[in-house]
């Protein structure tokens, strides 16, 4: 707790700190707000400006991007009936027709007072589950590393997209770009064919920068002319009785636990998780035929849930060293340019710097808060841009990030060639999310495997009968012959 | 004939590109042999890897194909059936937006981001734009004011480099 308290005066000690979180918060609820555009890119895009910074006031930028970015989705999901960010799907059901019946204001107001109330109760989960999960984590070695990496893996294949098959093929296709550049271990270089700026393989901002804008620019066309009709606003106080408040606690302490638990398990992150809350608080209401009419239930579900999801996210990524979904991928990269490594070594050393990212998490929700409250009118303005002039300026702001990156035009070639292999694997449906966790885990599963079986002279049995890996390996091998063989029933019930 | 070979291609989607993925696999596979070895005789060398990766890609190629033709089958019971077509406004505006891109970067070497950046923007958003709505002075200011406002933004607000250009470099060194 002392250490706790000590975390927060390093986080208010300078004003470029508070300048960031307010910048922050800010283009993270831009981004957030405009459909297309995600929390994940925002970071992405910003990742460059925090080369030059420091480790904390870095982490007070990504970490507003993050927690404005995943809050801005409900403006776009209420006003314009189009969830801002997939995590924001399930706030279109109601959100929408409180706008329409002139309720606008209460629908944006109960979500932005449940998304600050989701986000703190994920950063408590997240301070009490971190130390626990920190000391596990020291008792794993390489065996159990790379079983869990192959169980998220396993995970965000079977959960991404309609069909496991691909999703598969989606992740074998991250990892085998992955592949590209020095070998770990003996450091030769593969698959670079001859060219040396590949000797380091391809680099985490523009792949996932390219595999998400450039090809969302790429496929936007006729919809990018397409005008958004925004509900009108008008301000009531609060929007909402005390009675009506208190009345959704249950709702939303069981959404927030839902949130929470969806984000600690690797890949699935907050667009499962808000439909699962809504879903879940239908079937526990009185009155479950009221739901999608609009009703501030489903808003609280929804909106508690996603937010308190950040800090489930962030429990994998600060004790284990593996990054839950996109965004905590790029995190990851952020860690590393600071030259630390977040696992259970990472979490006995670097405590206070812990606690300092749980201060700037709290910082960070409660400007978020206020920014929404009172800027709601601006931000609903920057829904009015039209995407055929926004999709541009983001592609210049996508170039800027990757020349960031190394300074060299040849990480905006790679830009182009991510953001060409998600336009064209998006046109046969496949899954995007496999491919980005299957780059940015492929290094982890190939080091470990080779040093597992390096120790144990070839012998592969020696990951099944380890206790926690052998656990984490089975469960993924049922997990995908349990959802192929589920997918098979369903094609044959069909016919 | 050409409508029948459009069909097919449509119609047979999923396998074709079940078949694309699996040729690809297969050349991870023989391109994992030119891999250079630090360390030989071993089990665990550079080429392990990406061998599982090939493998376990072609058998999920397979895999694909399978289920993608018994899905084709059972769809149209074998006959060519033209699938949900991209707009072909919207295929051309992806391949302008593509040629777009490619020049800008090929440019930025070159003349620079100012410069590039510049005629990309404007060629961009006319692109994006649908014909009727074009308004080339609104799009003009759009594009002088961004384009200066991020260049200041990130060249002098956050100290960060942003490409020159040889040409204007040369320039500049003429002049």
């Amino acid at each position: 707790m002392t250490g706790f308290m000590e975390a927060f005066p390093v986080v208010f000690s300078s004003p470029v700190n508070l300048l960031l979180v307010f910048f922050g918060s800010v283009v993270g609820i831009i981004f957030g707000a405009i459909p297309g555009l995600t929390a994940g890119m925002a970071i992405a895009l910003c990742l460059p400006l925090t080369f030059a910074m420091e480790i904390v006031p870095s982490f007070t930028l990504l970490m507003s991007l993050y927690i404005g970015g995943i809050s801005g989705g409900l403006i776009a999901a209420i006003l314009i009936k189009i969830p801002g960010t997939p995590a924001s799907v399930a706030t279109v059901f109601d959100g929408g027709p409180m706008a329409d019946r002139g309720e606008g204001w209460k629908a944006l107001s109960v979500c932005i007072v449940f998304s600050f109330l989701g986000t703190m109760f994920g950063i408590v989960i997240m301070c009490l589950f971190t130390p626990i999960l920190g000391t596990f984590a020291l008792k794993l070695g390489v065996f159990e590393y790379f079983a869990v990496a192959v169980f998220s893996l396993a995970l965000v294949s079977v959960l991404c997209g309609e069909s496991l098959v691909k999703g598969l093929i989606a992740c074998f296709i991250g990892l085998f770009l992955a592949t590209v550049g020095a070998a770990p271990v003996d450091g030769f270089p593969r698959f670079t064919f001859g060219i040396h700026d590949l000797d380091a393989g391809f680099n985490e901002v523009p792949a996932l920068v390219g595999l998400f804008a450039i090809s969302e620019l790429l496929n936007s066309g006729k919809k990018a002319n397409v005008k958004q009709k925004i509900a009108h606003i008008e301000r009531h106080g609060f929007g909402m009785s005390a009675k009506e408040f208190f009345g959704q606690i249950p709702n939303a302490i069981r959404s927030g636990i839902i949130g929470c638990f969806i984000g600690i398990l690797p890949g699935i992150g907050g667009s499962v998780c808000n439909l699962l809350s809504y879903g879940v608080a239908k079937t526990m209401s009185k009155n479950p035929e009221k739901f999608g009419t609009g009703v501030i239930d489903g808003l609280v579900a929804s909106e508690t849930s996603n937010n308190a999801c950040i800090g489930g996210t962030m429990v994998p990524l600060l004790t284990l060293g593996i990054p839950g979904d996109a965004v905590t991928a790029i995190l990851l990269g952020a860690f590393t340019i600071n030259g630390l490594t977040p696992g259970p070594m990472f979490y006995q050393q670097n405590i206070s710097l812990i606690y300092v990212i749980f201060a700037i998490m709290i910082v960070a929700s409660i400007a978020t808060f206020v920014i929404q409250y009172f800027g709601i009118k601006g931000f609903t303005q920057i829904l009015k841009v039209p995407k055929n002039i926004l999709l541009p300026m983001v592609m210049v702001l996508c170039i800027i990030g990757s020349f960031g990156v190394n300074n060299r035009i040849f990480d905006i070639w790679t830009l182009l060639f991510w953001g060409i292999i998600g336009f064209l694997l998006s046109k046969f449906e496949i899954p995007l999310t496999p491919i980005i966790m299957g780059f940015i885990l492929g290094p982890i599963c190939e080091t470990y495997l080779r040093r597992g079986l390096m120790m144990s002279r070839g012998d592969f049995s020696m990951f099944f009968t380890r206790g926690v890996s052998g656990f984490f390996l089975v469960i993924s091998i049922i997990l995908v012959v349990v959802t192929f063989a589920a997918q098979i029933m369903k094609a044959l019930k069909k016919r | 004939m050409e409508n029948r070979i459009k069909g097919f291609l449509s119609g047979h989607k999923g396998s074709l590109f079940a078949l694309v993925m699996f040729l690809f696999f297969l050349l991870v596979i023989i391109f994992a042999k030119d891999i250079r070895l630090l360390v030989v005789n071993t089990t665990v060398d550079a080429r392990f890897w990406p061998r599982i990766i090939g493998i376990g890609g072609c058998a999920l190629s397979i895999l694909l194909f399978v289920q993608s033709l018994l899905e084709e089958r059972k769809r149209d019971g074998g006959v060519d059936v033209k699938e949900e077509e991209m707009d072909p406004d919207d295929k051309t505006r992806s391949i302008k937006t593509l040629l777009l891109m490619f020049l800008y970067i090929l440019g930025l070497e070159y003349l620079g981001f100012v410069i590039m950046t510049l005629l990309y923007l404007f060629l961009q958003i006319l692109v994006l734009t649908e014909r009727d709505k074009w308004n080339y002075k609104k799009f003009l200011v759009i594009d002088l004011v961004f384009t200066f406002a991020v260049f200041v933004i990130f060249r002098y607000g956050f100290k960060m480099m942003l490409p020159t250009g040889d040409f204007v470099n040369m320039l500049g060194r003429l002049v």
